[in-house]
C-alpha cells in the first residue's frame, strides 16, 4: 500500500465515522402527565391541587401556571412546588374549581434554559 | 434575541477555545529556547480571548435572562438576572464562570513567563465548565455525570486542536530562519504527537455525546440532527485536512522544502473549517435535539 492510498483510506474511514459531537443542546420540557388528566371530566370531590409531570427537570423560578375559569379569568393558585424528581409540578388551588371548562396554561423552563409552553383543559361537571 | 444569544455563544466558544489552545500551546509545546519568539503572540492571543470570553459571557447571561423570563426587556432587568444567577442550574455554573473569566482577564496582562501556567489553569476551567450547562445539565445521576465528563473532554480536546492553530501559524513562520528550524520542528512534532491523542479523544467523546443527546431518537427530519450531520461532515473535512497536513505537507518541510508554506495554508483551511463548526455549535445548542 502506498503512502497515498493509506492516507486516502484513513480519510475515508474518518469521514465515515460519526465525528461530530452534540453541542450542549437545549431540550424542550414536554408535558407528559396531568392529574386530573387532560380533557377529564371531574366532579365532586373536586381536586384541591393540579399535578403536571414534565419530561425534563424544571427551573421553578421561571415556570408559570395560569388556571383559567370558564369565563377566561385567572383563578387564584398557591405557590408552585416541585417534586423530588425535579420534574413534577404541583399547583395548589385556592378555591374549588367553578363549573365548566377550565384551561390550564403552562410555561416551563427546563434546567438547560429552554422554555416551552402549552395548555390543556378540564371540564368540571355539576 | 435568539440572534444575540447565538452570537454570544459563538464568540464565547471561540474565545474559550482560543484561550485554552494558546495557553496550552505555550506552556506544553514551546521549548525554552523558542519562548522569546512566541511569548508575545500567545500572550496577546490569551488576553484578547479572555476579554472576548468575559464580554460574551455577560451577553450570554443577559440573553438567557430574556429567554427564561418574559422577553427582551428582561435582558436588562437586574431582578431577573439575579434570579437566573441565584436560582437556576445555568446561573449557578455561570456565576462561577464569569468570575473565572474576570480573573483570566486580570491574569493575562502581567504574567511573567514562570506564571503562564495560571492562564492554562484558568482557561481549562473556563472551557471545561462549558460542559456543565446546556443539554449536559439535563440528566441527573450517573448518566448526567458521564455526559458532562464526555462533553468536557470534547471541549478540551477541541480547544487543544483548534486553539493551537493560530499559534501554529507563528511557529511555522520561524521555519524560515535556519537557526530556529530545528527547535520549531521539535515543537511541531510535539503538537503533532499530542494532536493525534486530542483528535482521538475528540472523535470518541463526539460519538458519546451524540449518543447521550440523541440516543434512539434518530430522526433526519429534525433540524437539530440535520445541522449536526453538517457539523460532522465539516469535522470529517477537518480531519482529512489534518491528515494531509501531517502526512503530506509536514514531511516536505526539511531542507527548505515547500512543506512549511503548504502546512501554513492547510492550517488556515483548518481555521476556516473550525470557525464554521463553532457557528453551527452556536446554533445547534439552541435547538431541541429531537421532535
Amino acid at each position: 500500500m502506498t503512502n497515498f492510498t493509506r492516507i486516502a483510506l484513513a480519510a475515508v474511514l474518518l469521514v465515515g465515522l460519526p465525528l461530530g459531537a452534540a453541542a450542549p443542546a437545549l431540550a424542550h420540557a414536554a408535558l407528559v402527565s396531568e392529574v386530573p388528566a387532560a380533557d377529564a371530566i371531574v366532579s365532586a370531590p373536586l381536586p384541591t391541587e393540579l399535578t403536571l409531570g414534565f419530561s425534563e427537570g424544571l427551573e421553578l423560578s421561571f415556570t408559570k401556571i395560569v388556571v383559567k375559569g370558564p369565563d377566561g379569568t385567572a383563578l387564584a393558585t398557591g405557590a408552585l412546588t416541585l417534586g423530588a424528581d425535579g420534574k413534577t409540578l404541583t399547583v395548589p388551588l385556592a378555591a374549588p374549581l367553578p363549573k365548566g371548562t377550565i384551561t390550564i396554561e403552562w410555561t416551563a423552563v427546563a434546567t438547560d434554559g429552554h422554555k416551552s409552553k402549552g395548555s390543556y383543559t378540564l371540564t368540571v361537571a355539576n | 434575541m435568539d440572534a444575540l444569544l447565538a452570537a454570544a455563544r459563538f464568540f464565547h466558544y471561540a474565545a474559550a477555545i482560543q484561550f485554552f489552545g494558546a495557553a496550552a500551546f505555550y506552556v506544553v509545546l514551546v521549548p525554552p529556547d523558542l519562548r522569546r519568539d512566541l511569548r508575545g503572540p500567545t500572550r496577546i492571543l490569551e488576553l484578547a480571548s479572555a476579554v472576548v470570553l468575559l464580554l460574551s459571557g455577560i451577553v450570554w447571561l443577559m440573553a438567557q435572562a430574556a429567554a427564561m423570563g418574559d422577553g427582551p426587556q428582561d435582558a436588562l432587568n437586574p431582578a431577573v438576572i439575579g434570579t437566573v444567577l441565584g436560582d437556576t442550574e445555568f446561573g449557578h455554573v455561570w456565576g462561577s464562570r464569569l468570575i473565572i473569566c474576570a480573573l483570566a482577564v486580570v491574569a493575562a496582562v502581567p504574567l511573567a513567563d514562570g506564571a503562564r501556567w495560571i492562564g492554562l489553569v484558568l482557561s481549562t476551567l473556563a472551557l471545561g465548565s462549558l460542559g456543565l450547562v446546556g443539554h449536559a445539565a439535563i440528566d441527573s445521576g450517573l448518566l448526567g455525570a458521564l455526559n458532562e465528563i464526555s462533553q468536557m473532554l470534547h471541549l478540551l480536546s477541541s480547544g487543544f486542536w483548534l486553539g493551537a492553530l493560530l499559534p501554529l501559524l507563528y511557529l511555522l513562520a520561524l521555519f524560515r530562519d535556519a537557526a530556529r528550524e530545528a527547535l520549531a520542528d521539535g515543537a511541531l512534532r510535539r503538537f503533532s504527537g499530542l494532536g493525534h491523542i486530542a483528535v482521538a479523544i475528540l472523535l470518541l467523546s463526539g460519538v458519546a455525546n451524540t449518543w447521550f443527546v440523541i440516543g434512539g431518537r434518530a430522526d433526519l427530519a429534525s433540524p437539530y440532527q440535520q445541522l449536526l450531520l453538517v457539523k460532522i461532515g465539516i469535522a470529517g473535512l477537518m480531519c482529512v485536512m489534518a491528515i494531509v497536513n501531517r502526512y503530506v505537507f509536514m514531511p516536505a518541510i526539511p531542507n527548505g522544502g515547500p512543506g512549511a508554506r503548504q502546512l501554513a495554508r492547510g492550517t488556515l483551511t483548518e481555521i476556516v473549517l473550525g470557525a464554521l463548526i463553532l457557528a453551527l455549535v452556536a446554533m445547534i445548542g439552541m435547538m431541541a435535539p429531537a421532535g
